[in-house]
């Protein structure tokens, strides 16, 4: 069994929600961008990837639309909505919060 | 959020084809994205493919997980399970269409009754806190002397109020129309707690002699007759030829005690009229609020006291004893409600034999299904998946039929409200509204879900075994057991309900064909509005020639007057002091009926004398005050003694000489004991005389009445007619209760029969369906077209023979809920339920028989080519 580099339940949201606020990306896009800038720590299953697409899509973070890439491909792109920002903005104070608290936690040393 | 969370979905679900397409568009590129880095990575392009979709992970399980991220993943099962089962529903079209029109039936004719129900006993009254109005001493008609005398002793009612038990007709402004009207004591509104739409009631004191003639409209009236014209108020208009002035018009909606009263009169309480002292009143109070059903008792026991101490009674009229109240709901619905019910309990035996008809459709198809829900298991469907199919498919058959039955009873209600035993105008207040028919969608769904119950609990328990001993001997052994116990189920519900049905149909028949006493053939009725203020010569002057013209009419052979037809007109009656009985005390003395007649009433009637003699026109004012008095009147006060000669008290408390003993007549009502009568000339007492004319004709009787109705206008332009009836109708109207139940349970026996059969023959069909193959094999070996039939028959018939044995048992053991509609038959009246016995007998035989003759003619090589 090797290291476990699934990402934890819940957090590709914020992950994806992330990288679109940057730039509007296809699903291939995403996927590659969330392995490439953990530096291969973090792997994306794919049915995950477009399960949490397609449901942020029905619940209004993200939109998508049907865009040529650069190589002349037809590829759907997904891009950020207003609730999608606000949403991101709280999923990461969340985030921050949390790690923080179990970064403290796991640094204390004696009770 | 909520509502753009639906919007999305609904977008998806109607453009699902193009959600599918692009979402393996989207996937195709990731693949392709993928494939080209790892070539770039330096893979083949066969690994770089092979890869590519490892990583993907399943094309088919990831597309599905992102499908189910559409959020519309049950509603789009469920479209498809309710297709699917609208092509299997397709593929066996008797099985469903017999399924679906005996829920249809069995739904629609629940809802048109509950419709009825609802209108009439479950629908407040247009009063005030209707429970707190009581109708005292029900059923004892009060005389105007006992309420004024009540009136100041009641602590635990609020003021009491009086009125008429029977509407009068009277005639209106120019006297073409007559309308009924009732007449009350002056609180009565204030009693009711209704107030009128414009002007006001009546005040204290209308209801006393000398008051000024008052009239309150009813709404329906004001409208029609009055074109809703407001400034009605205040102004006089003629009734009965007499100036009265209208005080109020009540609002709409407005009824009391019945429908069809139309107008409000105030009573006149003057203690120097006889009828003061007659009774003819029902009385009516609201019990004090906060008052306890104990403080009412203990009232209602201190009043009752109270009137021995004032007044005598007869034993079979004593006030003092069986005093109580009944809620005016009560006293107005008396007949109507144990009908009602009955009815209810008729159609949900109906609704029964429709479940039972649908489970064995839905069952049976679950049966048939096993080996597909087994390789669909074994396929990896989930067993939620396949409960949801099955109730699914139910569901779709349900509901249609709650469409078909919603359209069913929008259709039939009409004639169900007319047919049933609604009196009073009642039927015309009653509406078919819509949430009905989603009570009665409603009602088929949730019989869906009740006969998918079993099949769903044997899949989810995973009781799906035995496909391969599908057509094993234990298997075919377990469907006969249980399609035997549908067919005997059907056959019992079936001969019960019609059982039931007949019981009551033969005692319709009995009472009508009861000896009324009278012939009513031939015989016209008028009611005859006589002119007011006529001198009594006049008067008496007026009747002879009014009889006498009529009977110069060609085709009229006879012609008199009564006061009050019989069996329609309920009666003045009073106690009869005998002079010869000194035995009898005074409060023990006969109650008699007083009808006025002229001499040719008992011969246009064909009421025979039995002994004395007739009225003659000697029979006048100021000769010997004489009186006819009916059979049983004689026999019961005059027991081994000649009454003529004798003497009895008149109604106006003077002494009558008995001349004649005529024929028993039905009087009031068509069955139950019949009261005693007292025939008196009407000159001798015109003051009561109303006056119907009654003629027997040999012609047509519109004719006859027509030319009638001319005689009277000819005789005097001040009289009018009111209502004018064939003595036949008059009869079939007093029995129209009775009729209609007729009618309407003649239509539940009729539907008892038909569902059972068409439950039996889907059921037997279907089992010969099942064993069509077997069929084959046997007649392919050999076997005889008649055995095979025979076999069929044999399989079909014991169980609905058992069936018939259980239902007429059950019949007989649930008559005592009919006993009291019963007339002239006992509870176990052999020819109703050997009859419903034998009639659903042959719809069974019949309904095993035509599967079985189909099962004879199966064609082997057919069945062996499709095995």
């Amino acid at each position: 069994m090797g290291t476990d580099n699934s990402i934890p339940y819940g957090t590709l949201d914020l992950l994806i929600l992330k990288l679109l606020s940057l730039e509007p990306t296809h699903g291939w896009g995403i996927s590659e961008w969330i392995q490439k800038t953990s530096a291969d720590s973090l792997r994306v299953g794919q049915g995950s990837l477009y399960a949490s697409l397609h449901r942020m899509t029905r619940e209004g973070f993200i939109k998508s639309y049907w865009q040529d890439t650069d190589a002349g491909r037809r590829a759907r792109y997904y891009a950020i909505t207003a609730t999608g920002k606000k949403q991101l903005a709280r999923e990461t104070e969340h985030w921050t919060r949390l790690t923080r608290g179990v970064g403290l936690v796991l640094a204390a040393n004696a009770v | 959020m909520e509502l753009r969370d639906l919007w999305y979905r609904v977008k998806t679900l109607t453009r699902l084809k193009q959600a599918e397409r692009e979402l393996t568009e989207e996937f195709a590129f990731h693949l392709d994205m993928e494939r080209q880095k790892l070539m770039s990575q330096g893979f083949s392009e066969q690994q770089a493919d092979e890869e590519a979709r490892r990583r993907f992970g399943g094309l088919t399980r990831e597309s599905q997980r992102a499908r189910d991220s559409w959020g519309i993943g049950l509603m789009r099962d469920l479209a498809s399970d309710v297709r699917h089962a609208f092509r299997q529903f397709g593929r066996r079209p008797a099985f469903t269409i017999a399924g679906t029109l005996t829920l249809a039936i069995g739904v629609g004719a629940t809802v048109s009754l509950f419709s009825v129900v609802r209108g009439t006993l479950l629908r407040p009254l247009p009063v005030a806190h209707e429970s707190e109005l009581r109708v005292f001493w029900h059923p004892y008609d009060w005389r105007g002397t006992e309420y004024d005398y009540l009136r100041p002793r009641t602590k635990a009612f609020t003021q009491l109020a009086a009125f008429s038990i029977n509407g009068y007709a009277l005639g209106l402004e120019d006297q073409t129309v007559t309308t009924l009207a009732s007449v009350v004591t002056a609180e009565i509104f204030d009693v009711l707690g209704a107030h009128p739409a414009i002007g006001r009631t009546f005040v204290t004191g209308d209801d006393r002699p000398g008051a000024e003639p008052k009239v309150v409209l009813g709404y329906r009236l004001w409208k029609n007759r009055f074109g809703g014209d407001s400034t009605i108020v205040g102004r006089t208009i003629l009734l009965d030829n007499k100036s009265v002035t209208v005080t109020g018009v009540m609002p709409k909606g407005f009824y009391f005690p019945t429908p069809e009263v139309e107008m409000w009169r105030p009573l006149n309480l003057d203690p120097n009229d006889p009828q003061y002292r007659s009774g003819w009143l029902a009385i009516i109070s609201r019990v004090k609020p906060g008052l306890s059903e104990k403080d009412v008792a203990a009232d209602i026991r201190t009043m009752a006291a109270d009137l021995g101490t004032q007044f005598v009674y007869p034993a079979a009229w004593d006030k003092t004893k069986n005093a109580g109240t009944q809620t005016l709901r009560e006293y107005l619905q008396g007949n109507v409600r144990p009908a009602l019910l009955l009815l209810l309990g008729a159609v949900v035996l109906l609704l029964l034999m429709a479940c039972a008809n649908v489970a064995a459709l839905v069952l049976s198809r679950t049966a048939d299904r096993q080996p597909e829900m087994i390789l669909r298991t074994a396929l990896g469907a989930g067993r939620g998946r396949l409960a949801r199919q099955i109730v699914a498919e139910s569901l779709a058959l349900s509901t249609t039929s709650g469409v078909i039955g919603a359209v069913l009873a929008a259709v039939s209600f009409g004639v169900l409200v007319n047919s049933l035993p609604l009196r009073d105008g009642l039927n015309t207040t009653l509406t078919l509204d819509w949430s009905m028919f989603a009570v009665a969608i409603a009602l088929a769904a949730v019989v869906g879900l009740f006969v998918s119950a079993a099949p769903v609990r044997s899949v989810l328990m995973g009781d799906l075994k035995g496909v391969g001993s599908e057509r094993s001997a234990q298997g075919l052994r377990g469907h006969k057991r249980f399609h035997s116990a549908m067919v005997a189920a059907e056959m019992t519900l079936g001969v019960t309900l019609a059982a039931g049905a007949l019981l009551l149909v033969r005692s319709v028949a009995h009472v009508y064909a009861q000896d009324t006493g009278f012939d009513p053939r031939g015989v016209v009725t008028l009611d005859v509005l006589s002119p007011r203020g006529m001198a009594p010569d006049a008067r008496v002057a007026f009747i002879n020639t009014l009889q006498e013209r009529a009977r110069s009419i060609p085709g009229i052979t006879q012609a008199g007057f009564v006061s009050r037809l019989p069996v329609r007109d309920g009666g003045w009656q009073g106690t009869v002091p005998i002079e010869s009985r000194p035995d009898i005390a005074a409060k023990d003395a006969p109650n008699s009926f007083f009808r006025f007649i002229t001499p040719g009433y008992f011969k246009t009637m064909g009421i025979d004398i039995v002994k004395g003699r007739d009225f003659t026109d000697a029979d006048r004012n100021g000769a010997l005050e004489v009186a006819i008095i009916s059979e049983q009147f004689a026999k019961k006060m005059f027991p081994g003694k000649d009454p003529l000669g004798q003497r009895v008290g008149g109604p106006e408390g003077r002494w009558r000489t008995i001349v004649g003993i005529a024929e028993e007549t039905r009087l009031f009502q068509m069955v139950g004991e019949n009261p005693f009568c007292m025939y008196l000339p009407t000159p001798q007492n015109l003051q009561y005389a109303q006056l119907v004319l009654v003629a027997k004709t040999t012609g047509d009787q519109g004719t006859a009445m027509t030319a009638l109705r001319n005689v009277v206008r000819d005789v005097d332009k001040r009289a009018a007619v009111g209502r004018v009836i064939g003595m036949e109708d008059v009869v079939k109207v007093s029995m129209s209760d009775r009729l209609q139940l007729r009618f309407f349970l003649s239509l539940f026996a009729g539907l008892a029969i038909l569902l059972g059969a068409i439950g039996v023959y889907g059921v037997v069909s279907y089992a010969v369906s099942r064993r069509k193959a077997e069929f084959g094999v046997r007649m392919a070996l050999g076997a005889s077209s008649s055995r095979v039939m025979r076999e069929v028959a044999g399989n079909g018939l014991i169980p609905v023979a058992s069936g018939v044995v259980v239902g007429v048992v059950a019949s007989v053991l649930l008559s005592r809920f009919v006993a009291t509609f019963l007339y002239g038959v006992t509870q176990r009246d052999v020819i109703s339920i050997g009859g419903a016995a034998v009639a659903l007998m042959l719809a069974g035989v019949l309904a095993v028989l035509i599967p079985g003759f189909r099962a004879g003619k199966t064609s082997p090589m057919e069945v062996l080519r499709s095995e």
